[in-house]
C-alpha cells in the first residue's frame, strides 16, 4: 500500500505486540486475528438479532398505546438486543474487515433512527421538531426566512434547517411533516458517517473509529434528541467535517479544495446553531492553541487560521444577525450561575427547593451512574496512556482535555438545577472525545487480552467474556436512561398533563388549528406547557412562557391584570385535564414557579376563573380545553 | 492488489452528466412533480459526487469519506445558498432551488472536466473490500438478512398500526367569532371529533332574544358552520347540546359585549 494514502496518525496508544506493527492498523489495512478465517458470518445474524430488539421496542410502544402492561416490559431488552451484539462485534478481535465495520455502524443508525422514529411514525410529537416544522412551512408559504416563529425566536436567525428543509420539500413536492422524517434521517446518518471519518483520520485505525462511534451512539441524546428534525442536528455534523477538513490539510496536495470544504463547513455551523457555532469555536482555538504550543521549527499555523476564520464568522453572524441569541441563552447561563451559588451554600442542584427530583427508577440511576463511572475510568486510563504521545502530537492535549469534560458533566447533574438536562445536551459534544479516548482503550484493552490470552484459566476467561457484555448494556442503560425521554415519558401512551410529546393529542391540535385558522397568526397567548407547545407551533401563535399568575382562581386581581397588560396578552387558553393530573414533567407552565412542588391537580374553579370575569369572551369549548378572549376584558381595563 | 474503478476516467461520462445536469434543472424547475423530484434527486447526486471529486480529488480518501463529501456537499449548498439567496431579497421556491442546485451541480461538472487535463492522481488501492458469504454460507446470509428485513418490516408495521388506531378521547369543537368588517356578525362553528355520526342542538341566543335552535346530524370529522347577525354591543351565547334533547349543555361559548374584536 502507498503510504501517501495512510493519514497522519497519533501513535499508538501502546507499544505494538512484537507480532502486530503498529503500521498494519493503517486507514484500511486489516489482520485477521483471533483465528477467524470464515468471513464475517455474524454480521447477518447480528442484523437479525438486533431486528427482534427493534420489534421488541416496537411491541413495547404499542403496549404503551393500547395499554398491554405485560408487553411494556419488553423496552428495556429490546434496546440491549439492538446494541450488545453490534457493540460486542464491533470489540471483537473476529472483526477483520472495514467494510464489516462500517455495515454494523450502518446496522446501528438503520435500528436506532426506527426506535426514535416509531415512538410516533405518522406524526412529528416532539416539541422541538414542531418548532422547526412551523419553521419550514413558514419558509415554504412565505418563500422568505425572516418570516417570524414564535415558537422558537433564534431559529429565524439560524435558518440552515428551515433553508434545507424548506428546499427539499419545496423541489419534491413532499409534505413538510414527511421531509421532516427524511431530512432528519440523513442528517443523523451524516453524522455518524463524519465522526466516523473523523476518527479514522486522527486515530487511522478503522477498528478504534468503529468502536468510538459505537460508544458514542450509547451517550444520552444521541437516539432522541440528536435525530431529531432540529438545528443542531444540521450543524453537528458539520462541526466535525470542519474538523475532519483541518485533519486533511495535513495530507500533501489540494490544499485548496479542503479549504472550501472546511470554510464551507464553518459556514454551515455558523448559520445553523448558536450553541455548536460556540462550540466549533472553543474546539478550533484548542486545536490552534495545541498547534501553537509546539516548538517551532514545527508549529501548525492552519488551526490557528481556521479558528480565526470561525470566530470572525461567527462574531459576525451574532452582532450583525442573530443579537438576539444572547438574550436567549442568558437565563441558562444564569441558571447555572444559580446553581454555583446554590452549591456554595451546600444545595445540590437537583434536590433544590422547586426542582423537581432526580426521578428515574433506582435501577435506571444506578446504569447512569455505571455508565458515568465506566467510561470515566476508560477515559482516564486512556488519557494517561496518551499523556506521552503529546509532543508527536498536537491533538493530543485537546482529546484529553475534551474527554475529561465528561466529569464536568456529570458533576453538572448534581449541580446544576436543571443538570440533568444540561448534562446530557453538552453530552452531545463531550462525548466525541471521550468515546475516542474509550474507543482507543478499549482497543489496547482487547490487544492486550490477546497476546496474554492463557487458555488455562477458563474461568477468567469466561468471566473476561461476560465483561463485554455486562459493559455494554450498562453503557447503552446509563446513556438511555439518562437522556430523552425520561422514564415516565419513554412508551406512547394516553394523555398526560405538561407531557411534552406525551400531551400533544387531536383535542389539543383541534384547538391550536382553529386558532390559527379562525383569528390568524401572532397573538398573544398564555396558557399551560401543552398549550404554548402546540399554539406557537401548529397555531404559529405568540405565546408567553410564565403565564401561571392567570391561574390562580382570582380572575382579574391586580397581579393578573398587570400580567396581561405587560406582556400584551390577548387570548387565554384553559385545558380542564390540568384539574385532574398532576403534571408529568413537574410544573404546568414552561416557567412555572413551583416546578416539583406540585402536590394536587390545579382546582377547576380557578381553571374556569375567567367565565367569571367581566367582560371575557370564552371563543371556543371543546370539553377540556376552553378558549378566552381577554380583550376589552377586566383583566385588559 | 487491484485499484478501485474511477468512473470519472471515462471523458464521454462526464460529457454526458455535464450536458444533462441542464436539462434535469428545467425538469425541477417546470416539470410535473415526479420529474421534478426526480431532477432535483438527480443533480443533488452529480453535485455531491463531482463536487467531492473536484474539490478533495480521489487519492487517499476513503470509500466512506468520499460518500460522506458526498452526502454533505448538496446539504451544504442547499443550506448556504439558500440563505445567501435570501439576504439577496429573492424569493424561495421551487424554480430558484432547481436552478441553485443544477449551477451548482455544472460548476462541480466543470470543476472535474477542468481538471482532467493535469497530471492524474494515482487510483486508490481497492481496500474496501465488500462482504461476501463465502462457501455454504450465502444461504446463511440470504436468510438471515431475510428474516431481518422481514422483522423490521413487522416492527413498522407493528407501529404504524398500532399509532393509527390509538384510541383518544372523543370530543366536538364549539366555537364563535365576530367577523366581517364591522364585526355585525357571529361566525359559530361546530366540529364533530365523536365517534360515530352524532346528533346535536345547537342554541344560538343574540343579546336577551328567545335562543334560536337548530338540530344536526354530523358524521365525524365534519364541521358545521352558520352566520349570525349580531350587533357588536349584544351579547352572543351559544350552547351545544348533544342528542335530541337541550338537557346539559354539552359545549358552550359565550362572547361578551363589544368583546373579539
Amino acid at each position: 500500500m502507498s503510504q501517501k494514502i495512510a493519514p497522519a496518525r497519533l501513535p499508538a496508544a501502546s507499544p505494538a505486540g512484537p507480532n502486530r506493527p503498529a503500521a498494519a492498523q493503517a486507514i484500511g489495512r486489516h489482520r485477521r486475528a483471533g483465528g477467524d478465517v470464515g468471513g464475517p458470518v455474524a454480521f447477518p445474524l447480528i442484523a437479525l438479532l438486533s431486528s427482534v430488539g427493534t420489534l421488541a421496542v416496537a411491541a413495547a410502544y404499542a403496549a404503551g398505546r393500547e395499554g398491554w402492561p405485560d408487553l411494556s416490559a419488553l423496552y428495556w431488552p429490546g434496546q440491549l438486543l439492538v446494541y450488545v451484539p453490534i457493540a460486542l462485534r464491533a470489540y471483537s478481535p473476529r472483526l477483520t474487515r472495514p467494510a464489516e465495520g462500517f455495515a454494523l455502524l450502518l446496522l446501528l443508525f438503520v435500528q436506532q433512527t426506527l426506535l426514535f422514529r416509531m415512538y410516533s411514525p405518522l406524526a412529528l410529537k416532539y416539541p422541538d421538531e414542531l418548532q422547526h416544522w412551523r419553521g419550514t412551512v413558514n419558509v415554504i408559504q412565505s418563500g422568505r426566512l425572516d418570516q417570524a416563529n414564535y415558537s422558537l425566536p433564534p431559529a429565524v436567525h439560524y435558518p440552515g434547517l428551515e433553508a434545507l428543509g424548506g428546499a427539499l420539500s419545496a423541489s419534491t413536492g413532499l409534505p413538510p411533516t414527511a421531509t421532516a422524517f427524511i431530512v432528519a434521517a440523513l442528517l443523523h446518518l451524516l453524522l455518524v458517517c463524519a465522526l466516523y471519518v473523523l476518527c479514522l483520520r486522527i486515530r487511522a485505525d478503522w477498528r478504534v473509529a468503529t468502536l468510538a462511534c459505537v460508544i458514542y451512539a450509547a451517550n444520552p441524546h444521541f437516539m432522541f434528541f440528536d435525530a431529531m428534525y432540529i438545528y443542531q442536528s444540521l450543524a453537528l455534523p458539520f462541526l466535525l467535517l470542519a474538523v475532519w477538513a483541518l485533519r486533511l490539510l495535513r495530507l500533501p496536495g489540494r490544499a485548496a479544495g479542503r479549504w472550501v470544504v472546511l470554510l464551507i463547513a464553518i459556514g454551515v455551523v455558523t448559520v445553523s446553531h448558536h450553541i455548536t457555532s460556540f462550540v466549533m469555536v472553543a474546539l478550533l482555538g484548542s486545536l490552534a492553541a495545541a498547534g501553537l504550543g509546539r516548538p517551532r521549527a514545527a508549529r501548525e499555523l492552519r488551526p490557528v487560521a481556521a479558528w480565526l476564520v470561525a470566530t470572525a464568522a461567527v462574531l459576525a453572524w451574532v452582532l450583525l444577525v442573530a443579537r438576539d441569541v444572547v438574550g436567549y441563552l442568558a437565563p441558562v447561563v444564569a441558571q447555572l450561575g444559580d446553581s454555583a451559588t446554590g452549591l456554595l451554600h451546600g444545595q445540590l442542584g437537583a434536590t433544590a427547593p422547586g426542582r423537581a427530583p432526580l426521578v428515574e427508577p433506582l435501577d435506571e440511576r444506578l446504569a447512569t451512574i455505571g455508565a458515568l463511572g465506566m467510561l470515566a475510568f476508560l477515559v482516564v486510563r486512556g488519557s494517561r496512556d496518551l499523556w506521552p504521545e503529546r509532543h508527536a502530537e498536537p491533538w493530543t492535549l485537546p482529546l484529553i482535555g475534551g474527554a475529561l469534560l465528561i466529569f464536568a458533566a456529570g458533576g453538572l447533574r448534581f449541580v446544576a438545577s436543571d443538570g440533568a438536562e444540561l448534562s446530557g445536551r453538552s453530552a452531545t459534544f463531550i462525548y466525541v472525545p471521550v468515546a475516542l479516548v474509550a474507543a482507543i482503550v478499549l482497543h489496547d484493552i482487547r490487544r492486550r487480552g490477546l497476546d496474554h490470552h492463557d487458555t488455562g484459566r477458563r474461568g477468567l476467561a469466561l468471566l473476561g467474556g461476560a465483561t463485554p457484555v455486562v459493559a455494554a448494556a450498562v453503557i447503552l442503560m446509563g446513556g438511555v436512561a439518562s437522556g430523552w425521554p425520561p422514564a415516565w415519558d419513554r412508551l406512547p401512551g394516553p394523555y398526560l398533563a405538561a407531557g411534552f410529546e406525551r400531551s400533544v393529542d387531536p383535542q389539543g391540535i383541534a384547538a391550536a388549528e382553529w386558532a390559527l385558522s379562525a383569528l390568524g397568526p401572532g397573538h398573544r397567548w398564555a396558557g399551560d406547557l401543552t398549550a404554548y407547545t402546540l399554539l406557537a407551533t401548529i397555531g404559529d401563535q405568540n405565546t408567553v412562557r410564565d403565564g401561571g399568575v392567570l391561574f390562580g382562581g382570582r380572575g382579574a386581581d391586580a397581579a393578573a391584570s398587570s400580567f396581561v397588560k405587560r406582556e400584551d396578552i390577548q387570548f387565554l387558553t384553559v385545558d380542564l385535564r390540568d384539574s385532574m393530573r398532576l403534571p408529568a414533567s413537574g410544573g404546568y407552565f414552561p416557567v412555572d414557579p413551583n416546578a416539583g412542588r406540585h402536590r394536587s391537580p390545579l382546582p377547576r374553579t380557578d381553571l374556569t376563573a375567567p367565565d367569571r370575569v367581566a367582560g371575557v369572551s370564552r371563543i371556543y369549548d371543546s370539553g377540556d380545553i376552553y378558549l378566552y378572549d381577554l380583550r376589552g376584558s377586566a383583566y385588559d381595563g | 492488489m487491484t485499484v478501485e474503478r474511477d468512473p470519472f476516467a471515462r471523458p464521454r461520462w462526464l460529457v454526458t452528466v455535464a450536458v444533462a445536469v441542464p436539462l434535469l434543472g428545467v425538469a425541477d424547475a417546470v416539470g410535473p412533480q415526479p420529474f421534478a423530484a426526480l431532477g432535483f434527486a438527480a443533480n443533488l447526486t452529480v453535485l455531491g459526487v463531482a463536487g467531492g471529486r473536484a474539490l478533495l480529488g480521489r487519492a487517499g480518501l476513503s470509500a466512506v469519506e468520499r460518500v460522506t463529501v458526498a452526502l454533505a456537499l448538496p446539504i451544504a449548498v442547499l443550506v448556504l445558498g439558500t440563505i445567501a439567496a435570501a439576504a439577496l431579497r429573492l424569493h424561495l421556491d421551487r424554480p430558484l432551488w432547481a436552478a441553485l442546485v443544477a449551477l451548482a451541480a455544472e460548476g462541480a461538472a466543470a470543476g472535474v472536466l477542468s481538471g482532467r487535463g493535469q497530471p492524474g492522481e494515482p487510483g486508490n488501492p481497492r481496500r474496501w473490500r465488500t462482504m461476501r458469504p463465502q462457501g455454504g454460507r450465502g444461504i446463511l446470509w440470504g436468510t438471515s438478512l431475510t428474516a431481518a428485513g422481514a422483522v423490521l418490516a413487522a416492527a413498522v408495521a407493528l407501529s404504524v398500526w398500532t399509532a393509527t388506531r390509538q384510541s383518544y378521547p372523543a370530543f366536538s369543537a364549539l366555537s364563535a367569532v365576530r367577523v366581517g368588517g364591522a364585526e355585525r356578525s357571529v361566525r359559530i362553528e361546530l366540529t364533530s371529533e365523536e365517534a360515530a355520526p352524532a346528533r346535536f342542538i345547537v342554541a344560538v341566543a343574540v343579546g336577551g332574544a328567545r335562543p334560536d335552535s337548530i338540530t344536526l346530524l354530523l358524521a365525524p370529522g365534519v364541521t358545521w358552520r352558520k352566520t349570525v347577525p349580531a350587533a357588536r354591543s349584544a351579547s352572543v351565547t351559544v350552547v351545544a347540546y348533544r342528542g335530541t334533547r337541550s338537557g346539559v349543555p354539552y359545549r358552550e361559548v359565550h362572547l361578551a359585549p363589544g368583546g373579539t374584536r
